[in-house]
């Protein structure tokens, strides 16, 4: 089981990896980005793990607290790269940041999934796909967002996506509160209530 | 009564935002409004941490990943006023030299008092660290909300109409203050207070935008 994550990264990453050789412009680059979030999450995973063995407090309270905070930063580095370097396109930049939640939400749904098999079921998986897909693809699409702004506002992009890092890294602690406590319903609905407005201004705005 | 008052913070700051989304959301609405929704939203977003955290049986520690949404709510009134506004008053001329050097005035007050309440408070060392980092963008957010006071009105109405945006956010920076010195040295209900005030003073800060949005650029 100590290389569950591994191993199921390998068998998610490896067969989508060959469809980068298909896939060509805006496709290739949402696939690139979703590969990359399903590493970002195996490399979350590997830094969790090893900060809190070093952590002086309980499991429950770093779940919460401190695995928003790295997940969201490891997630945020990726598009911060490719924005600064390639200055892609806004909509394609809100499109490679959503990829980058959804594959960190594909590998941590299959691992908590796999590792509890017993417990498992189709509504858990139905509820965990759509909740953390959604938790994750809300969170990176707000920093992305911030990141729009790299090349036409700096002095907006520097405070405007510290500010949206700390809201993602909020947002995700009360999501993973609420899905750890008796409310985890209210917690899985929660990613849900705000996914679908954040899509419909987008698409009023025509940002997406 | 102290279990009611997040709640009561949490459903004014919310009511803030949504009170703004709905009105500010919309195309050719000046993107520094906005920022200042987004601030009432971060806050909403920190009350509701503590609520749920509370609903889901507290936490162990006194600092939580939710003191972030006061981060994030500084750091969106700081990107307001210096990553949107003042690129468009602040064109260095000789007559507004004088308000910059005044205005250096809130961020040293500010950033005196934070340092003497995190030493003198007994809050040990994770948290004052804690809330070193989380208090730290309300010095350059005082110092750029007292500037855009005192600098001399511009041609186009801009710093007219944020006049009162302006009152509000530095009401707020010195909320913050009040809040670490509540938490430090008063009763737990106290906190709780300053907090109630903190989101009245966000949802003042909402409909004073509503009026400067009908002075903007007039």
């Amino acid at each position: 089981m100590g290389n569950l994550n591994l191993i199921l990264c390998i068998s998610i990453v490896t067969p989508l990896a060959m469809m980068l050789c298909v896939y060509k412009g805006r496709s290739r680059t949402s696939l690139l980005f979703l590969l990359i979030g399903v590493l970002v999450c195996l490399f979350c995973g590997e830094l969790n793990g090893l900060l809190a063995e070093h952590a002086n407090c309980t499991m429950l309270w770093f779940k919460c607290n401190v695995t928003p905070l790295t997940e969201e930063f490891c997630k945020a580095i990726p598009i911060l790269v490719y924005a600064f370097l390639f200055r892609p396109k806004k909509q394609v930049l809100l499109e490679s940041s959503i990829a980058v939640g959804v594959g960190f939400a594909v590998l941590e749904n299959a691992f908590i999934l796999a590792g509890s098999v017993d417990m498992v079921s189709i509504p858990l998986a139905l509820v965990r796909g759509f909740g953390a897909g959604m938790m994750h693809g809300v969170c990176t699409l707000a920093v992305g967002y911030g990141m729009t702004f790299i090349h036409s506002k700096r002095k907006l992009f520097y405070t405007g996506t510290t500010a949206l890092l700390a809201v993602a890294a909020v947002y995700h602690s009360i999501y993973n509160t609420l899905v750890q406590s008796d409310l985890q319903w209210i917690g899985f609905c929660l990613p849900l209530a705000t996914f679908v407005p954040l899509i419909v201004v987008l698409k009023k705005k025509q940002t997406l | 009564m102290i279990v009611v008052l997040p709640w009561i913070s949490f459903g004014i700051a919310a009511a803030a935002f949504a009170f703004g989304a709905k009105r500010f959301f919309k195309k050719k609405k000046p993107m520094y409004f906005q920022l200042l929704i987004c601030a009432a939203g971060c806050f909403a977003l920190r009350e509701l941490s503590d609520v749920v955290t509370e609903l889901c049986g507290g936490s162990e520690r006194s600092v939580t990943v939710g003191l972030l949404g006061l981060f994030g709510c500084l750091f969106f009134l700081l990107s307001a006023n210096y990553g949107q506004l003042d690129g468009i008053v602040d064109d260095h001329a000789e007559g507004s030299g004088r308000a910059r050097v005044i205005a250096f005035a809130a961020p040293v007050l500010f950033g005196a008092c934070l340092l003497a309440l995190l030493i003198k408070a007994d809050l040990g060392a994770f948290s004052a660290i804690v809330y070193a980092i989380v208090l730290a963008p309300l010095i350059p957010a005082s110092y750029f909300n007292l500037k855009h006071l005192l600098l001399p009105v511009d041609p186009f109405g801009f710093l007219r109409a944020t006049r009162e945006c302006n009152f509000a956010s530095l009401a707020f920076c010195l909320l913050c203050v009040a809040q670490l010195a509540a938490n430090a040295f008063l009763p737990a209900w106290c906190g709780a207070v300053v907090t109630l005030l903190s989101a009245a003073d966000l949802f003042l800060l909402v409909l004073a935008s509503e009026r400067g949005i009908r002075k903007w650029g007039i």
